[in-house]
């Protein structure tokens, strides 16, 4: 009973915690637009440049009314989602076949190591041409920043667990592939976790690099035509979109992240 | 101590030396921004090689911005003192009510410098041999693409943007720098492009110049030299002998032969061969792109607006007198 109770007074000094955090991080946010508004307010920062928060506020809420706000988000969100899961799942899976066969890891270090190196958004152009314009290219160029970190730090995470735990499966007989679906994987759920966080990131780089290349819509498309039409208020309004979607996108992966780790204690 | 004093006096010697060095900056040393370093803008690059700036006490640094919305955030920020680009930028940045907006003094170039490129030769090309047909244009909101749809309805096409069930379709979707490679792999019937860009496709055969967006536009500023209205309230002398020296590589290249301004300005366009540079040289004359004198005419002005009005892109017109100031191009015509 005791025990109990007092679990539940570190449970409620965490949630203090947080909140206390969150204030924090929230009057920091508010404090910086609140000095962005009263400088743009008295010319300190050029408006033309800078625009300023209301004036971003207003702009956000006649896209909404006119509903021309979701397409643009969606069409973006859509390659992104599209680039993360392909470049995950294939990254994944080349760093499985890596870990399955190490002469092959060693034949293909250098270049894997040099392709890392290689500065995909210069080439983003190129891989357009090739790929075909439309998402296909966009898609293409997200996945190529992702693709190579995914495998380098997965085959990493693969590469770094417990010898001993492998011996003692294999005393038991187990099969490679029973090691690789019952313990490496299984044992690198939250490092996988991890990896896809920072793949949103890398997604959303190559998704508006992109688009502003090729598209007819998204959010790419639409900072470029923002920079055309010199509507720099609009290109600030797609801006702070933009983070919002990356914002909610790590969200939801945290919230998969606790589900699993949940799950995990609940089998032990 | 006192090495704190030593340290003190030492800063301070390091600061005055900052401020003299400051002071010294030459204000004759003007930084001139261009939206994209092009062929295009040949009669400044003869006013360069020739040394015209250098004649009227000038120190010329040229930086390529790759972009108009890019210069005027140079200049807005002070980043620059002159810009080349189109004068739509400042109209735009008229519109939204700056008090220190940017003002043109030099028109540099009077059509639209890009061409029509087919996949196939074709003889006795029509403009209405695009009926049915898609052309990638570039991006939507640029001028290049307005002017293309302007020439198209000119000729009494229904050209609509990413629409394919209308008669022509202007494709935008597709960045300028990429057109010639997208059009190389497959997109699109037709692509406009600026030089060098056509020649070299035409040279490797896989694609054809069938006519001048510019010759068929009529007059209008594509290109212009601004600067913001303090700027040049503040430095009229500097404008006036940025006006002379850009007026002689004016002269410089009506005067002379395409071959002579290619072998002049080659040194700025090491990529391009001479002979490439040559044809393109001339088919620059050939449509009479460059002006002959700074001198910004109104007409044209109001022609680029009716172009930006039919586009949907203009919801106000700016006037003139605003944002053109003749009276150094007048000047300079004089001497």
């Amino acid at each position: 009973m005791m025990n109990k109770k007092s679990c539940d007074e570190v449970y409620k000094i965490q949630k203090k915690e947080k909140i206390k955090l969150g204030i924090i991080q929230a009057s920091i946010l508010i404090i910086l637009f609140a000095l962005w508004e009263v400088l743009a307010h008295f010319e300190i920062l050029d408006q033309f440049l800078f625009s300023r928060p209301s004036a971003i506020f207003k702009l956000f809420k006649e896209y909404l009314l006119n509903n021309e706000l979701f397409p643009h988000i969606f069409i973006s969100v859509y390659e992104t989602v599209l680039g993360i899961v392909i470049g995950t799942v294939g990254g994944v899976l080349i760093a499985s076949i890596l870990w399955w066969s190490e002469k092959l890891a060693k034949i293909l270090d250098p270049f894997f190591i040099v392709l890392n190196a290689l500065p995909k958004t210069a080439l983003a152009p190129i891989m357009i041409i090739w790929a075909g314009t439309g998402i296909s290219g966009i898609v293409v160029v997200a996945i190529s920043i992702l693709l190579l970190v995914t495998i380098i730090s997965t085959y990493n995470h693969f590469t770094n667990i417990e010898e001993e735990k492998v011996k003692m499966m294999k005393s038991f007989k187990a099969t490679k592939f029973q090691i690789f679906t019952k313990y490496v994987l299984p044992s690198n759920i939250g490092n996988l976790l991890n990896v896809i966080k920072i793949n949103i990131g890398m997604a959303w780089v190559g998704v508006i690099v992109g688009e502003f290349l090729v598209s007819q819509k998204g959010i790419g498309h639409l900072l470029m035509y923002g920079g055309q039409i010199f509507r720099f208020d609009m290109v600030m309004m797609w801006v702070i979109v933009l983070a919002l979607c990356a914002l909610i996108m790590y969200g939801i992966v945290n919230l998969i992240e606790k589900f699993v780790i949940k799950g995990r204690i609940k089998e032990k | 101590m006192k090495i704190l004093k030593k340290l003190f006096i030492m800063l301070l010697i390091v600061k005055f030396l900052f401020i003299l060095t400051g002071c010294k900056k030459d204000r004759y040393s003007i930084v001139l921004s261009e939206v994209t370093h092009s062929v295009f803008y040949a009669p400044q690059y003869v006013a360069l090689a020739k040394g015209y700036f250098e004649e009227e006490g000038l120190k010329i640094t040229l930086i390529n911005s790759n972009g108009a919305d890019k210069v005027m955030s140079a200049l807005l920020s002070k980043k620059a003192d002159i810009g080349l680009m189109g004068p739509e930028a400042s109209i735009y940045v008229y519109n939204q009510g700056r008090k220190n907006y940017v003002i043109n003094f030099i028109q540099l170039t009077q059509r639209d410098g890009s061409f029509l490129v087919g996949r196939e030769k074709i003889e006795n090309f029509t403009f209405d041999m695009l009926k049915g047909k898609s052309i990638l244009g570039g991006r939507k909101g640029g001028v290049p693409v307005m002017t293309l749809q302007y020439v198209l309805r000119q000729k009494g096409l229904d050209a609509v943007l990413d629409d394919p069930t209308k008669e022509v379709n202007i494709r935008t979707d597709v960045q300028y720098g990429v057109l010639a490679g997208a059009f190389v792999s497959g997109e699109g019937d037709f692509v406009t492009l600026f030089e060098p860009g056509a020649t070299n496709l035409e040279k490797e055969g896989k694609g054809y110049v069938l006519a001048s967006i510019g010759a068929e536009s009529g007059n209008i500023p594509y290109t212009a030299y601004s600067a913001t209205k303090s700027y040049i309230e503040k430095n009229p002398d500097i404008i006036q002998k940025f006006t002379n020296a850009i007026y002689k590589g004016q002269k410089w290249v009506q005067e002379h032969s395409a071959r002579e301004i290619a072998e002049l300005i080659h040194p700025y366009f090491k990529e391009t061969p001479i002979e490439d540079l040559t044809i393109v040289m001339q088919r620059y004359k050939d449509i009479d792109a460059w002006c002959p004198t700074p001198f910004f005419a109104k007409e044209g002005l109001e022609r680029l607006m009716d172009i930006m009005e039919q586009a949907g892109e203009l919801t106000k017109r700016a006037p003139f007198e605003k944002i053109v100031d003749n009276s150094f191009a007048n000047k300079a015509m004089q001497n």
